[in-house]
């Protein structure tokens, strides 16, 4: 296993966002980090990687604290649009590539290419689907051991979700690990080895997908309605 | 480290165009009074300069102080929190790109001075005349007599001082989004404590020194401006570190 957390507790004024989860991440498979707003999927991610520190509890990538080691193998993309305003989509690439070593220049290019972005566009001008695929070209070119991709479809034109799906699909490998947030469940249903399903801070479902269809006779779809309906 | 400080220097590049914009238009103005020897023009001139000079150092500390702010509270924070580096290399980046910009501006005012003044000097031929008036003028009021030593002390201790509180800035800010994060009034409460720890601070440096020097006597000018800039140089390093603790254990951008 890669990613390890027990008893994993944030809680923000009187709201707790994570409240207890413990599980382990194995490596070379596709999770599907599952649930609605607000359910906590956004605030674990960000414990994982290292933006927020948990209220209590524990977790490691690899039986490290989460830190700079962690941040060097774990690609996080944020949900948000997080870029400094005075960047163009060139010099998003030119920081990846001074701080992350694993960050693959050519492959951004291609990235930026296949996502029909130019090196010249301002990252605070582009519409939100060409902001939500500048975050995934930025991420996606780094080699990442772990990477955690928060909501990849948000912003993206039903069009376009084929092509990005496939893109993360292209970093999935034996010893690459994927933990995807979505709520949009039917388009990872046919994509995905796990699915962890939270609930107000909480695991209310997990397991090996297959698993999970078999022993509840219904899609990941269908589960995810029954949870959360 | 240093890529780290060249985002710093980055984030703020366009105010610094700016500041160095409306210098060179002074200037402009400035000669325009030297060539047309219009004496109203150069003494307005050199007038906003001076006042200008005061609003850039002030505006170049309030800018480092907001970037942080900036780099703790919007999601640009992500930029920075997910590079693999501790709090205490992000925290000492910053502190570092704001001393060096302070600095650096700084020299370059005194070079637009010297400039100016060097230019006035030759114009009207009164070189010594003008040293003689400066001298006089400070032993007549403040009963000084300005040695060198004691010019790069004052400067030392403007540059330590303003430094200090820059870290003491983002002490506060921290503060507000780590250990305070769950108060409402966590913004009123980090200014506060601002305040405060400038002037515990203060008074720290009055106490110390206080008892080695009598302050209405003094005789060592230089050795007192040096062991207030170290004083100041240990409360950076103090706020630098208590930030970068907050950040290590805390952060939550």
């Amino acid at each position: 296993m890669v990613l390890q957390c027990k008893d994993l507790v944030k809680k923000y004024y009187s709201k707790t966002a994570v409240n207890g989860i413990s599980f382990d991440i194995d490596q070379g498979k596709i999770y599907a980090l599952l649930g609605p707003n607000g359910s906590g999927k956004t605030t674990f991610m960000k414990i994982a990687a290292g933006l927020v520190k948990p209220t209590s509890g524990t977790i490691t990538y690899k039986g490290n604290q989460i830190g700079p080691v962690t941040k060097e193998r774990i690609a996080y993309m944020s949900t948000e649009p997080f870029f400094y305003n005075y960047m163009t989509v060139a010099d998003v690439g030119k920081y990846y590539k001074d701080f992350f070593e694993d960050f693959d220049e050519k492959r951004y290019e291609e990235l930026i290419d296949r996502m029909e972005l130019n090196m010249k566009d301002k990252s605070k001008t582009l519409s939100s689907g060409l902001a939500a695929k500048l975050k995934i070209a930025a991420t996606l070119a780094r080699k990442a051991e772990l990477y955690m991709l928060d909501e990849p479809l948000n912003g993206i034109d039903i069009i376009a979700r084929d092509k990005i799906v496939t893109t993360i699909l292209e970093a999935a490998k034996d010893d690459v690990t994927l933990l995807i947030s979505s709520h949009l469940v039917d388009e990872l249903e046919k994509i995905i080895d796990n699915a962890i399903f939270v609930k107000n801070g909480n695991i209310a479902l997990m397991g090996e997908a297959e698993d999970l269809r078999v022993k509840h006779g219904k899609s990941i779809v269908e589960l995810y309605k029954e949870i959360y309906a | 480290m240093l890529k780290l400080m060249k985002y710093e220097f980055r984030k703020q590049a366009f105010s610094k165009m700016v500041i160095l914009l409306l210098v060179g238009l002074i200037q402009l103005f400035f000669f325009f009074g030297i060539v047309t020897d219009n004496n109203n023009v150069i003494g307005t001139s050199m007038g906003i300069l001076a006042v200008f000079t005061f609003g850039a150092l002030f505006f170049m500390a309030f800018e480092a102080i907001i970037t942080f702010s900036n780099d703790l509270k919007q999601k640009c924070s992500y930029m920075l929190f997910l590079t693999p580096h501790t709090s205490y290399s992000i925290v000492g980046a910053k502190v570092l790109a704001a001393a060096i910009q302070i600095i650096l501006a700084g020299i370059a005012f005194f070079l637009v001075y010297f400039l100016d003044i060097a230019v006035l000097v030759g114009k009207f031929n009164q070189l010594e005349l003008l040293k003689e008036m400066i001298n006089q003028f400070l032993q007549e009021v403040f009963s000084l007599n300005i040695q060198l030593q004691d010019i790069i002390g004052v400067v030392a201790v403007i540059i330590t001082a303003w430094i200090s509180v820059i870290t003491v800035a983002f002490f506060s800010i921290t503060l507000s989004t780590t250990f305070l994060a769950n108060f409402k009034l966590k913004g009123l409460v980090s200014f506060l404590i601002f305040i405060a720890i400038n002037y515990v601070f203060g008074e720290i440096v009055n106490m110390g020194l206080g008892r080695v020097y009598d302050i209405n006597n003094l005789s060592n000018l230089s050795m007192y401006y040096m062991l207030e800039s170290l004083y100041m140089l240990c409360f950076t390093i103090i706020t630098y570190v208590g930030t970068s603790w907050m950040l290590e254990k805390k952060v939550s951008v």
